[in-house]
């Protein structure tokens, strides 16, 4: 995001809206500021329509700054070239005709993501993607709201991967890995900062302590918070196989989260 | 690629103050046309029990409901009519689970929160996470709670319009207003009682940017 120096008013109505605080009133103008290397690219100030002379206004991203919209505005695009395989295949053909921002224009909504995530359980009734004796585990890093940098995910990627841990490849995170065996991520994108980026995975219930045990351990190596997932199915008896294990570590679980309330049709195996 | 969510599995709080917050979500959300009318069912169906949030088009259609009866309600006519779609609920899960059982259907898959780790020193007070978490996306700042706040006590803001302000920020009209407005009330009596002190800065997340302000001049002190 950009400030028209020339249009701001320096009222500073707007500097309460930015989840990061990369606004800020410039001590010698008076007038908002961004500083740029804060900003997360998320929109929110803009889409606040805050700023009556209409001051602030998104400025074109080039790689690998585009990541931080990417990764930070829920309505955005795919823009960064990394992802255009994941750009659904339909979309292909129009693609030699017109950029991502035309298609983007006519299509709308069909091309946007949000949550950086997969599909996780909300699916599981019909698509069993997780099993009887599996744990499924997402490291959301950055949320809530305090963002990161994509050198701390790779923090965290690389303590899961010396576990054994395999990334989920439908994630777009591991189209920013140049080794996905060791969690290494690209150079050139370690500094890029954003809202939240999830690690998703699963492993075998066995296997749970020991990887929920690293993540504590990696949690005190990195700059900036994660929220933790973990998905189980439920039990026939009504128990949940992952909670007793998690308590085990001295971890409780939350009271409130998600339920996929098994109305999905027809049933997916889970063995 | 799928446009998904993540964004309901870290709404914070207690169990008395979210007995007034379920969102409701169903997928697959597009497809060919047999699958289009059972989501237009489920969303007529949602709509009967009076939900919250807005009802403009988006790409999925989530529901949040600030009653557990009217959530219960939506859910035993959804299994009802046998739609054969996906529909997760967050909320709290026992009361999820009374309810599934209560309709004839059994809880299948859960997601839980194991919180917040790391430098969690960045993050707001408990009073003010509960209310931005109610944005997934962390789209609603939480100086932008603060300075609400402020401007309820100092300016008589309403909180309603307040909470409403806030509830812009969220692109997914996931943020429960009226739960909000308990929250926001409950925040301003602590401020006015001396019970929560003003935030500190902290580049990381929590702190009032007006803070920050004497960075750039180079007066104040780094945060």
């Amino acid at each position: 995001m950009i400030i028209k120096e020339d249009l701001c008013t320096g009222c500073l109505e707007c500097l309460p809206y930015c989840p990061t605080q990369a606004m800020v009133e410039d001590g010698k103008t008076g007038r908002a500021t961004i500083i740029e290397d804060e900003c997360v690219e998320c929109g929110v100030c803009y889409r606040a329509r805050v700023c009556g002379p209409d001051a602030i206004y998104p400025q074109d991203l080039e790689w690998p700054r585009t990541l931080r919209m990417e990764f930070s505005d829920p309505s955005a695009p795919y823009m960064s070239p990394v992802f255009e395989h994941r750009i659904i295949s339909r979309f292909q053909a129009d693609l030699r005709d017109m950029d991502r921002r035309q298609l983007l224009d006519r299509e709308g909504e069909a091309l946007t993501i949000s949550g950086r995530g997969t599909i996780e359980m909300k699916m599981n009734d019909v698509m069993g993607r997780f099993k009887r004796g599996r744990a499924g585990l997402a490291a959301e890093v950055g949320r809530p709201g305090v963002g990161a940098r994509f050198r701390d995910v790779q923090t965290v990627t690389r303590a899961l991967a010396s576990v054994g841990v395999r990334f989920e490849p439908q994630n777009p995170l591991t189209d920013l890995m140049t080794d996905i065996q060791t969690g290494t991520l690209r150079e050139d994108i370690l500094n890029e900062k954003f809202l939240s980026c999830i690690i998703e995975f699963d492993v075998p219930l066995g296997d749970l302590a020991r990887v929920l045990a690293r993540m504590r351990e990696v949690a005190q190596q990195v700059d900036t918070v994660f929220a933790v997932d973990l998905i189980s199915v439920v039990s026939e008896d009504g128990s949940i196989p992952t909670v007793p294990i998690a308590e085990s570590l001295g971890i409780e679980p939350s009271i409130a989260g998600k339920t996929n309330v098994g109305l999905g049709r027809p049933l997916a195996s889970l063995d | 690629m799928e446009r998904t969510v993540t964004h309901s599995n870290h709404r914070q709080g207690t169990r008395e103050n979210l007995k007034n917050d379920w969102v409701m979500l169903s997928l697959p959300y597009r497809g060919p046309p047999v699958i289009m009318e059972k989501v237009e069912k489920y969303n007529e169906i949602c709509r009967r029990h009076h939900p919250i949030n807005s009802d403009r088009p988006r790409g999925w259609y989530i529901w949040v409901f600030d009653d557990r009866d009217k959530m219960e309600a939506a859910l035993k006519e959804l299994a009802e009519a046998e739609l054969g779609l996906s529909v997760v609920v967050s909320g709290l899960f026992d009361e999820v689970a009374e309810c599934c059982r209560r309709i004839g259907t059994r809880v299948h898959t859960v997601n839980h929160s194991l919180g917040f780790w790391g430098r969690t020193e960045k993050l707001p007070p408990r009073e003010i996470l509960e209310i931005t978490t109610m944005c997934g996306h962390a789209l609603v700042a939480p100086s932008l709670v603060w300075h609400f706040a402020e401007r309820i006590r100092r300016e008589h803001v309403s909180v309603a319009a307040a909470c409403q302000e806030m509830r812009k920020m969220c692109i997914c009209d996931i943020f429960n207003h009226v739960r909000a407005e308990e929250l926001m009330g409950q925040l301003v009596n602590a401020i006015q009682e001396g019970r929560l002190a003003p935030l500190q800065p902290s580049r990381g997340g929590a702190g009032h940017p007006r803070n920050l302000m004497t960075n750039l001049s180079g007066e104040g002190a780094a945060p």
